[in-house]
């Protein structure tokens, strides 16, 4: 049997291999181009590639994390995309060792750096876990897909100062829990 | 905890944000032969001994060196034949044949309790590949970061790579690239290499030493064929010069000219190519940068290396691609960021992608000489 519309999702999870044939035929062109945008300033080619690959592997083997339909499917892909792409592009900015005009691109203030820099992700990610539902995708955007404060509140149908506020707010949060779970000062 | 991709799952982003990109079968081929390559590697390492034996046996290995000095019994250490693919994993495909044809170096040097040994060393009459075992008495963190300078003797300028992968907490492999596309000798280099800081990425800290190289080594044989074939459009022209192949790998010297009109519209082109055969192979390449000519600024030379050609091919299909991209600055904001070794940097602007252009030129099919 054959990888169609209906059932590429179920082959996936039984990890057939024909089923991550079809959705690089299907999502190839829509992942290139979240990619290409956040990393052609770069003017890498290996990364564009590498990042890619990045994407339809993680999507291979975290399928079982996915939930829903052909739809849903499409926006996970563009979301994982987005978030290796982001990623991609602060590991490929800190190795960097000769200035580049590009760095600037998703930079936005040091703190908010600082909180990625925090050395592994799954300790962020414990962090983010334990804000109520409405934050942690605040934060996911904000933190992981570098979207826009503007664009986040848009989301929301909030204005830009209250999306501001619960960042604020959720940042201390985290800040708090970050020291009782003794990761000392590294938010600030 | 939820996991990441499952929060992933939860976030709505604007779906006008993406947009999709045109894709060749070619591409499309590509990642699913690379895909493929990494799950049955996943599914073969799987087991715990496999990683087990690898590490064990490089520990090996970086002990056994010590006491040796000559070439021919550094390179006869099996394991070495392993740090070309080991490194470069994913693209293992691409350094296939190196090994075969490499040279044994067998050069140590150690600062600081830590002793990077050369292993073996390959020249293509354009790229040299050095593969490298490097011991340390405490670990260098998952990535370490070197602070290193790569020249050819006598040649200006030039492109240099380095990879470093963690084999335990007190070995790790390398593998450095380097090229001066087209200006050092197609016969033979002299290759110098130095570093003077390691970053633990980890801890923040910085190791100051001081690691020197200094070999010379003789370039595989080469076959070249002169093909000049060119394609023209859009104001854009792009001509295969010629191919050399060497018993590794192939490589395609491709001069690219573009018209005023369009690269001033444009604030960055820059000219990919694909390469597959008539047997159905799809090759893997990386590029070799390029230079230009003082008397026409639209004009630049570049090169690319490729896997090793099947012998079934009879022809060669190169397809170029170009990617042009607008950029919107706003020079007025400086922004001040650390880089890996504490060293403070500076960028003028920030600078958003604010149009993006792909176009996929006719192919270029080239007879092969047998």
């Amino acid at each position: 049997m054959k990888s169609n519309d209906r059932n590429f999702i179920k082959r996936l999870k039984r990890q057939e291999e024909d089923a991550l044939e079809y959705v690089v035929d299907h999502y190839l062109p829509l992942v290139k181009g979240v990619v290409y945008k956040v990393l052609t300033p770069l003017q890498q080619e290996s990364l564009l590639e590498e990042c890619m690959n990045d994407v339809f592997l993680s999507i291979w083997e975290n399928i079982d994390q996915f939930k829903g339909d052909a739809i849903d499917f499409r926006k996970w892909v563009c979301v994982i995309a987005k978030y290796k792409a982001i990623d991609y592009y602060r590991k490929a900015g800190k190795s960097m060792e000769v200035s580049s005009e590009h760095t600037g691109l998703l930079v936005e203030d040091s703190v908010e750096e600082a909180l990625i820099q925090i050395e592994n992700h799954e300790e962020l990610l414990q962090l983010i876990n334990r804000l109520d539902a409405m934050d942690r995708e605040i934060f996911m955007m904000k933190f992981f897909l570098g979207v826009k404060t503007e664009d986040i509140a848009a989301r929301f149908g909030l204005t830009r100062a209250a999306i501001d506020n619960r960042i604020y707010r959720g940042k201390k949060k985290l800040q708090q829990q970050a020291m009782d779970m003794k990761l000392g000062g590294s938010l600030v | 905890m939820k996991d990441i991709y499952k929060l992933l799952n939860d976030v709505q982003l604007d779906e006008n944000e993406f947009v999709e990109l045109e894709v060749s079968d070619i591409e499309k081929a590509q990642m699913k032969k690379q895909l493929k390559q990494r799950i049955t590697k996943k599914k073969k390492r799987g087991n715990w001994w496999g990683q087990f034996a690898v590490a064990s046996l490089l520990i090996g290995l970086s002990g056994t060196i010590l006491g040796f000095t000559f070439p021919a019994q550094a390179g006869s250490i099996p394991i070495v034949r392993d740090i070309f693919k080991f490194i470069d994993g994913d693209r293992a495909a691409f350094y296939e044949n190196y090994k075969e044809f490499s040279t044994a170096i067998g050069l140590s040097d150690e600062s600081k309790g830590i002793e990077i040994t050369m292993n073996d060393a390959i020249y293509d009459g354009e790229t040299m590949t050095v593969t490298m075992a490097i011991k340390s008495k405490k670990t260098l963190g998952d990535q370490p970061i070197f602070r290193h300078t790569a020249s050819f003797k006598d040649v200006d300028g030039g492109t240099f790579g380095l990879q470093i992968k963690k084999v335990d907490d007190f070995n790790y492999v390398g593998i450095l690239t380097a090229g001066s596309f087209g200006q050092a000798s197609k016969d033979m280099v002299n290759f110098i290499w130095k570093v003077d800081k390691i970053f633990i990425e980890e801890t923040n800290k910085v190791i100051n030493g001081n690691w020197r190289f200094a070999f010379s080594i003789d370039a595989t044989e080469q076959h070249t064929q002169v093909v000049n074939q060119s394609i023209e459009q859009d104001g854009v022209k792009v001509t295969v010069k010629q191919i050399t192949k060497t018993p590794m790998s192939v490589i395609v010297y491709v001069k690219e000219q573009i018209e005023q009109q369009v690269s001033e519209e444009w604030d960055s082109i820059s000219l990919q190519y694909s390469m597959k055969d008539d047997v159905g192979n799809v090759y893997e390449g990386e590029s070799l940068g390029g230079y230009g000519e003082p008397d026409d600024p639209g004009v630049m030379n570049t090169g690319k290396t490729f896997e090793k050609l099947d012998e079934r091919a009879t022809t060669l299909t190169i397809v170029p691609q170009l990617r042009m991209l607008k950029a919107s600055a706003n020079p007025s904001e400086k922004t001040e960021s650390v880089n890996a070794l504490g060293e403070s940097v500076i960028s003028n602007a920030t600078t958003e992608v604010a149009d993006y252009k792909e176009m996929t030129l006719e192919p270029i099919v080239i007879e092969l000489e047998k």
